[in-house]
């Protein structure tokens, strides 16, 4: 066996043209493949990350009946006394009190409806990111009494800007109508997914309790876990501990459910692209093997010739396919990995195509940021490597049948 | 006891519609320890009968025995242990494994012969020694003349020991004094050795330096 590797080794680096052929067109695809399933994952993350780390939080406990229609009727009575139970838990980074309820904004001619979410600033920043999305103007403060941050897409619909006065209507909990006046003091545009941009604004939790008549009460509480992957089993814990009778706890996954849908939907096309781009990259692996393997029937010939067993010419062709295969791999990972690292910094725009992006429920980042992770990337490798291996076993047996004398003389091919 | 035995060997090529008898009822028998020479133009069949008596290639009728075994009969498994055990090849065009060099060349047969590596290296540096290629034994085929890389081919068929070297032509690619050298070679294994040497030529000057020639014309032996 150890002389079947030098030969394959030597094989591989005398032929080096060929080599550079064959062993291209496996890194080329690997790196091509690892880029597309980057661009899909990234965008994924971005979909996810937008709406989780600026908005929903990992995890929310409301009173039951509450989140379907965001209803103000059902809300917490006593709040504090469930955070204080909360922060019990192991696995909690944060707890943030929220009121949400279905509003109408005002400025001048130009109207809206929206979801007006009150926070309480120096809570929020341990739940939700998205006072580092304000790119215009400023996050709120505690000492704010009528201050509201608008989405970018809210403000250019209203055509209001920093400094602008805001009215606000609404249903108060009461039964009254509730209705304020707000400063416009900043202006949010989160990363990557910015399609909450246009439905929520964001004032003081005080606030929102004048507005919505909920005085010492909230709609809802923010859990941010320490990542997301751990929150589905904080969700169980937190539902054992409240039960389901009087309460709804939900997680991310739950609270957007079009956002889960439009991911769903593009997993799908996406795993689909990937695997068509895969069928074509393993066709011309196979295609560039069978070539090479084809070209060398005389040399096959030569050394069945000398007594060379059918299986040991197959060990031969594959040992080569294997070891051109792991050196392609790691070439093809190298530049692959390096194509996502660029773009992981410097993002893919699609500002040009945002008409098309932004319309419906599609939640496409503008720009995106490709994201590798090393299980991926030796998934895909793995994957590679296997077809660079299978595309060799029909040649390998094929030449391993020829008569050797018809393979020396290159008058029977595969 | 005959090496080899030939019965009404015959073989059909067909191209197509075409059909090109290739050999016609080919009855030969070569004794062991022999230097027998298959002598004919190009064309008459000669390479086709090496082929054909060293299991590289199927007869399309007719019987072909080694050492008294039926070869027409054998799995291709058992040709190749065959091919490896008993019968060592010259080929014309040398062929050797461009990958490997002299030394690892006829080395391979040792290998695949299960040699342990220790003994495999003196029975490789002695073949080299006795065709009088010592001196260029870590050199590829490609850094060789035509002359060593045919003395390398020859090391290579006898490094096993075989039964039976077969030799197509063995001084064509040769010039003539190189050509003349190898015949003193492969004469003098035959006589110190043993080992039955079947060569193919139709140079004149080759076939005078046979002990018995059998004559090839149209696939037939002349009489």
């Amino acid at each position: 066996m150890k002389f079947f590797i030098r030969m394959a080794w030597r094989n591989v680096f005398t032929n080096w043209r060929r080599s550079l052929l064959t062993g291209g067109s496996i890194a080329a695809g690997l790196a091509g493949l690892i880029f597309i399933w980057a661009c899909v994952e990234g965008t994924n993350e971005q979909m996810i990350n937008g709406y989780v780390d600026n908005l929903t939080g990992h995890l929310q406990v409301h009173r039951r009946g509450f989140y379907k229609d965001r209803d103000i009727y059902f809300a917490l009575d006593d709040p504090r006394s469930i955070m204080a139970q909360l922060s019990r838990f192991p696995g909690i980074s944060g707890l943030a009190e929220r009121i949400e309820g279905k509003v109408f904004l005002l400025f001048r001619e130009r109207s809206t409806d929206a979801v007006l979410i009150g926070v309480e600033p120096s809570e929020e920043v341990k739940v939700t990111n998205l006072w580092k999305s304000v790119k215009m103007g400023r996050y709120l403060q505690t000492s704010d009494t009528s201050a509201i941050v608008l989405g970018q897409d809210m403000s250019r619909q209203l055509k209001a800007n920093l400094g602008d006065q805001i009215a606000v209507v609404t249903q108060a909990a009461d039964g009254s109508v509730g209705a304020a006046r707000y400063k416009v003091v900043g202006i949010y545009s989160p990363r990557g997914s910015d399609a909450f941009g246009s439905n929520y604004a964001f004032v003081n939790l005080n606030a929102a309790r004048d507005l919505f008549a909920l005085w010492g009460r909230s709609t809802g509480i923010v859990i941010r876990a320490n990542n997301r992957y751990t929150a589905y089993f904080l969700l169980n814990l937190i539902i054992n501990m409240l039960g389901t009778r009087d309460f709804e706890v939900m997680d991310w996954w739950q609270l957007v459910p079009d956002l889960v849908n439009s991911y769903n939907m593009r997993k799908v096309f996406a795993y689909l692209t990937l695997l068509t781009v895969f069928l074509i990259v393993a066709s011309g692996i196979t295609n560039t093997i069978l070539m090479s393997v084809t070209e060398r029937m005389r040399e096959f010939g030569i050394m069945m010739a000398l007594g060379t067993r059918g299986y040991q010419i197959i060990i031969i062709i594959i040992l080569e396919s294997l070891l051109l295969g792991a050196i392609s791999i790691v070439v093809g990972g190298i530049i692959g990995a390096g194509i996502v690292s660029i773009f992981n910094i410097t993002g893919i725009s699609f500002n040009p195509y945002a008409r098309y992006l932004e319309s419906g429920a599609l939640y496409f980042p503008l720009v995106v940021y490709p994201l590798l992770t090393f299980q991926r990337l030796c998934i895909l490798s793995a994957m590679v490597l296997l077809v660079s291996v299978l595309a060799a076993v029909y040649p390998a047996i094929k030449a391993s049948r020829l008569r050797p004398i018809a393979a020396i003389r290159q008058v029977e091919t595969i | 006891m005959s090496i080899i035995r030939t019965e009404n060997l015959g073989q059909v090529y067909r191209t197509g519609r075409i059909e090109v008898v290739a050999l016609r009822m080919v009855n030969l028998t070569i004794e062991g320890g022999d230097f027998f020479a298959i002598a004919g133009p190009s064309g008459s069949g000669k390479t086709t009968l090496l082929n054909v008596i060293g299991a590289l290639d199927s007869p399309t009728h007719g019987r072909i025995f080694l050492e008294e075994e039926d070869l027409t009969s054998a799995s291709s498994a058992r040709l190749a242990e065959i091919r490896l055990k008993k019968i060592g090849f010259v080929f014309q065009a040398f062929n050797l494994i461009p990958v490997l060099n002299a030394f690892e060349n006829v080395e391979y047969v040792l290998l695949l012969q299960g040699v342990p590596e220790l003994e495999r290296k003196k029975r490789v540096l002695e073949a080299l020694i006795e065709v009088g290629l010592k001196d260029c034994i870590y050199r590829r085929p490609l850094d060789l003349s035509s002359g060593q890389q045919q003395r390398v081919a020859v090391a290579r068929a006898i490094v096993a020991e075989p039964r039976l070297v077969l030799a197509d032509e063995p001084t064509a690619n040769l010039d003539s004094k190189t050509g003349a050298g190898l015949m003193d070679l492969l004469i003098d294994l035959n006589q110190r050795k043993g080992i039955t040497f079947v060569f193919s030529t139709h140079d004149p000057m080759i076939v005078q330096r046979a002990r018995r020639v059998a004559y090839l014309k149209d696939g037939q032996i002349e009489k």
